[in-house]
């Protein structure tokens, strides 16, 4: 169990967050703010990069820190900006990372060949990888973080630059690895974590907003959420989400607390929450 | 020792380093064939060891050469050993330690001691006069030029591109990972922090594989056209060998130990490899506090320019505390190689002092690098 205890950063007289308490148990968290809100920090701190300036994260029942190599031998991570060696390939890639962290040496090949083939790679895996494809890295960024078959796993905008097609294939890649771990999947893009994550914690104003089940949050919007046709003009206090277009043309979607005059009430969706919140 | 191997086969894997190993070598081919017209001689002087031995003042030396036939290269050894000198014979230290002392215009308590470094050194002179040493023939009026060559020349290039080349991997090793996007994935691992000190032994390793490589490819090929091995045995404190310090102060090649020239490349080449790591280390204490290495380089750029203009504008304002403790510094140290273990003149004001200083950097920069680690170990990695 991973534990947040009125944990709060500052960087100078900025505060990036403030008394954040937060506990994960297994399953998939999805960590969704706006750019900005601090979701990098908190998962920098959750990593040990860096330190809180006040508060405490506990594994277990003990501060990260002080449990050092251990606490980061059940830790699998992927950073948002995935670097790598661009004259390596996958394969000496992994190796190098094995041997950081301790994967023992006998067990490497194989741990390498199963995950290779985890992430669809397997015939790429002698390649050099500065001739792959922003969703190949990341599917590289995943055998890496998996190597060491960790308890926590936590992931910084895994999707962000890769084509839907990508994305949905990370999606299942993630739904896969949910397991007997605690998944904790950072990101601005609502749809990744919809259909996956168990909780989503909201962050707002470098404060936790909530962390509740998808269902939970959404729920807080039913019977606010409407279509209109386009033609109808929308006005204040009603909050405009977007548009979209259906077999009788376009509509437009708001946010209100009684629907106006032929407007059609629909099921909230993440997206209209988040939207709604971070107006 | 997973992790170090890899670490090292990371700067070992590295284009520029072989590009750089192999302009060296070529430099340093070059620097070789500069004494090539003086190779005669020294062949000369190699071929008549075994029939007239090292010293001038046995009489076995001249008979032995009146045997070889007649040439001009035997009239010329003839002529320049014919009445054998004792260089160190009778020689004041103590006179010399006075003019040293004139030329910098040194005064005061560093004046004083100034003076008892040549008051030290005046007993080795003696032992040396009467053990004969300076009688050795090396490689007669060549010796100061073969010396020069050796060790002022060729070595100091070959040290200077190790250092260089130290401090170049070392920074490489700390600042790649931020080079490459990786040090977020590379420090959240099993190994965390902890990796610093691989990267750290891994460029230790590939620095002194550098210097022995440099080492090895210049003082190689100098062996095998000027005969270094049949001059070995000679002492350095020959009396063809001297040290030019002014137009007007010519002195012996003065050691604080008799050395023959096998001890003494030997002590070189040790404490050559002593200064590179003191050099990785220097670099190693930039690396970690800034972790990039552009700035990293430039911030050991100004400070190893800063080590080298302290004593320098100490000189010239006569802040003495300031100039010889400066001379202490690695840079300096480094200058100074082609007299170390000599009294250095004006730049010393100790025996040994390359030896103590080298000593005390590598223990000073060994304190800052373990402090730079402890503190990238709480460092913030944004």
């Amino acid at each position: 169990m991973l534990t947040v205890e009125h944990v709060t950063k500052k960087y100078g007289d900025f505060t990036a967050l403030e008394e954040l308490s937060l506990t994960f148990t297994e399953g998939v968290y999805g960590l969704l703010a706006p750019n900005g809100a601090g979701k990098t920090t908190l998962i920098k701190m959750l990593t040990t990069l860096l330190f809180p300036t006040a508060g405490q994260i506990l594994w277990n029942g003990t501060e990260i820190n002080a449990l050092g190599a251990r606490y980061r031998d059940v830790l699998g991570y992927l950073p948002q900006q995935f670097g790598y060696y661009k004259n390596d390939t996958p394969r000496q890639f992994l190796r190098y990372l094995a041997a950081l962290k301790g994967v023992p040496r006998a067990q490497t090949e194989k741990r390498i060949d199963e995950l290779l083939s985890l992430v669809s790679l397997s015939d790429a895996a002698d390649k050099k990888m500065k001739k792959f494809s922003g969703g190949m890295l990341q599917r590289v960024g995943i055998a890496q973080a998996m190597l060491n078959d960790p308890k926590l796993l936590i992931l910084d905008e895994p999707t962000a630059g890769l084509d839907p097609k990508e994305r949905v294939r990370f999606r299942n890649i993630i739904h896969s690895l949910a397991q007997d771990r605690i998944v904790i999947l950072s990101t601005h893009i609502v749809s990744d974590i919809e259909t996956i994550a168990h909780q989503v914690v909201m962050l707002r104003d470098h404060r936790l907003y909530c962390c509740e089940p998808p269902q939970s949050i959404c729920s807080g919007l039913r019977g606010k959420v409407c279509e209109l046709p386009a033609e109808v003009e929308v006005h204040v206090p009603h909050l405009l989400l977007g548009e979209r277009q259906d077999a009788e043309g376009a509509l437009h979607r708001l946010i209100c607390e009684t629907p106006p005059p032929g407007a059609r009430v629909v099921a909230p969706t993440l997206e209209d929450v988040f939207l709604y919140v971070y107006q | 020792m997973r992790t170090f191997r890899f670490e090292l086969k990371k700067l070992l894997r590295l284009p520029m380093l072989w590009g750089f190993l192999a302009l060296s070598l070529a430099l340093n081919g070059l620097l070789t064939m500069t004494a090539i017209h003086d190779a005669p001689w020294y062949t000369y002087v190699a071929s008549v060891l075994p029939v007239t031995f090292q010293r001038t003042d046995d009489p076995a030396f001249a008979a032995g050469l009146e045997m070889l036939p007649a040439e001009d290269f035997r009239a010329a050894l003839a002529e320049q050993t014919a009445e054998p000198v004792n260089a160190l014979d009778g020689y004041d230290a103590a006179l010399l330690g006075t003019q040293e002392a004139g030329l910098i215009g040194v005064t005061g308590k560093w004046a004083d001691i100034f003076a008892q470094k040549y008051a030290r050194l005046q007993p080795i002179v003696d032992e040396m006069a009467a053990s004969g040493v300076a009688y050795d023939v090396y490689a007669a009026a060549g010796t100061h030029d073969y010396q020069l060559h050796l060790t002022g020349i060729l070595y100091h290039a070959a040290l200077t591109e190790a250092l260089l080349l130290a401090v170049l991997l070392t920074l490489y090793a700390f600042g790649c990972e931020a080079q490459h996007g990786t040090d977020l994935l590379v420090f959240s691992t099993r190994a965390g922090r902890g990796v610093n000190r691989a990267k750290l032994a891994a460029a230790l390793a590939a620095s002194l594989l550098c210097y022995a490589i440099l080492c090895v490819g210049a003082l190689l090929p100098f062996a095998m056209i000027y005969h270094l091995r049949d001059f070995l045995s000679m002492s350095v404190s020959s009396s063809f060998n001297y040290v030019v310090v002014a137009p007007v102060l010519v002195k012996p090649f003065l050691t604080w130990k008799p050395f023959t020239l096998a001890g003494y490349l030997g002590a070189t080449l040790a404490l050559g490899a002593a200064l590179t790591v003191v050099f990785a280390l220097f670099a190693a204490v930039c690396g970690l506090l800034l972790r990039n290495t552009y700035l990293a380089f430039l911030a050991w750029f100004v400070t190893a320019a800063g080590m080298l203009a302290l004593p320098v504008f100490s000189a010239d304002v006569k802040v003495w505390t300031g100039y010889f403790l400066g001379m202490c510094l690695p840079v300096p140290v480094w200058l100074n190689q082609q007299y170390w273990f000599t009294d250095l003149g004006s730049a010393a004001f100790l025996p040994w002092q390359e030896t103590v200083c080298t000593a005390a950097n590598l223990a000073a920069f060994a304190l800052l690098t373990l402090l730079a680690l402890r503190r990238f170990r709480r460092k913030d990695l944004t």
